[in-house]
C-alpha cells in the first residue's frame, strides 16, 4: 500500500471514528433515556454507519468512479443527518436548561 | 402489632448502614430507614416505603431488630416492637429532608438514580439551596433518564421540602 498523504488522511479518520464509536457506546450506560437518550441511538447508529463506511477508504483507489460517487453522496447524506440530531440535541439541552 | 402512630428515628447503626449498604435490605426497607426523621408518625412514610399502612410492621421489624431504628421517646406512648442494641441512640433529623429526597429518587429512578442521587448528595454536603438542588437533579433526569419521571420527582420532590 502507498503511503501517501490521502492514506496518511484516511487511516487517520479511520482511527478517529474507531474513538469516537468507542465513546458514544460507552456513554450510552449512563444514558438511559430523556432528551439526550432519545437522540443518543441514532447517533450510535450513524457513527456505526460512519466507521463502517470509512472501513473503505484504503479500496478507494480500485473502485470504479460511479460507486465512488455513490458512496461519498451516502458519507455527504447521512453526514448532514447527523449534523441535523447533534443540532436539535444541542438545542433540545439549551431549551431544557434555561427552563 | 407495630404501632402506626410511632415515631421513630434512625440509630447511629441506621446512619452507617445508609452509607455500607452492609444488610440485605428490601428497597422499601432502605427507603424507610432513609426517611425515618424521629418526626413523623409510621404511616405516613407508607407510600415511601411501598406498602400500605398495614403492611409498615412487616417493613419495620426487621429495621429495629438489626437495631437500624427506634422508638423515638416521647414520640409515642404506646407500645415498642423492639429495642434497639445498647449504646445505638436515635440520630437528630438533620439531614432528613435530602435522605428523603435520596429515598425518593431511588424508588423513581430505580436503577438509574445514581447520578440523581449523587448530585443530590454534592448539594447536601455543600449546604446549598434543597429546592435548586432537587430541580438540578429533576433537570438532569430530564435529560438522561426519563422526562416524566423527572416530572413525577420534582412534583414530589417540592412537595416534600414544603412539608
Amino acid at each position: 500500500m502507498q503511503l501517501d498523504m490521502i492514506t496518511i488522511l484516511g487511516l487517520g479518520a479511520v482511527l478517529i471514528m474507531l474513538v469516537n464509536l468507542f465513546q458514544v457506546i460507552s456513554l450510552k450506560s449512563q444514558i438511559s433515556g430523556g432528551v439526550v437518550g432519545k437522540s443518543w441511538n441514532v447517533m450510535i447508529l450513524l457513527v456505526v454507519l460512519f466507521a463502517a463506511g470509512y472501513m473503505i477508504l484504503p479500496f478507494l483507489a480500485t473502485m470504479p468512479v460511479e460507486t465512488l460517487r455513490t458512496i461519498v453522496s451516502l458519507i455527504l447524506f447521512f453526514g448532514a443527518i447527523y449534523v441535523l440530531v447533534t443540532i436539535r440535541l444541542i438545542y433540545g439541552i439549551i431549551k431544557e436548561l434555561s427552563a | 402489632m407495630t404501632d402506626l402512630q410511632g415515631v421513630y428515628a434512625r440509630t447511629e447503626a441506621g446512619l452507617q448502614e445508609i452509607k455500607a449498604r452492609a444488610h440485605d435490605l428490601t428497597r422499601g426497607q432502605r427507603n424507610l430507614l432513609i426517611v425515618l426523621d424521629g418526626k413523623g408518625a409510621l404511616a405516613s412514610f407508607a407510600k415511601i416505603a411501598g406498602c400500605a399502612p398495614e403492611q409498615m410492621g412487616e417493613v419495620l421489624v426487621p429495621l429495629v431488630q438489626q437495631g437500624l431504628v427506634a422508638l423515638v421517646p416521647g414520640g409515642s406512648n404506646r407500645e415498642l416492637t423492639q429495642h434497639p442494641p445498647s449504646g445505638s441512640e436515635p440520630l437528630p433529623a438533620g439531614s432528613s429532608q435530602v435522605q428523603a429526597l435520596i429515598a425518593l429518587a431511588e424508588r423513581v429512578f430505580e436503577k438509574h438514580a445514581g447520578p440523581v442521587v449523587l448530585k443530590l448528595e454534592k448539594a447536601s454536603a455543600s449546604g446549598g439551596d434543597l429546592l435548586a438542588a432537587a430541580e438540578s437533579a429533576a433537570k438532569l433526569a430530564k435529560l438522561t433518564i426519563d422526562e416524566s419521571k423527572a416530572q413525577d420527582f420534582l412534583v414530589e420532590a417540592r412537595r416534600l421540602i414544603s412539608a
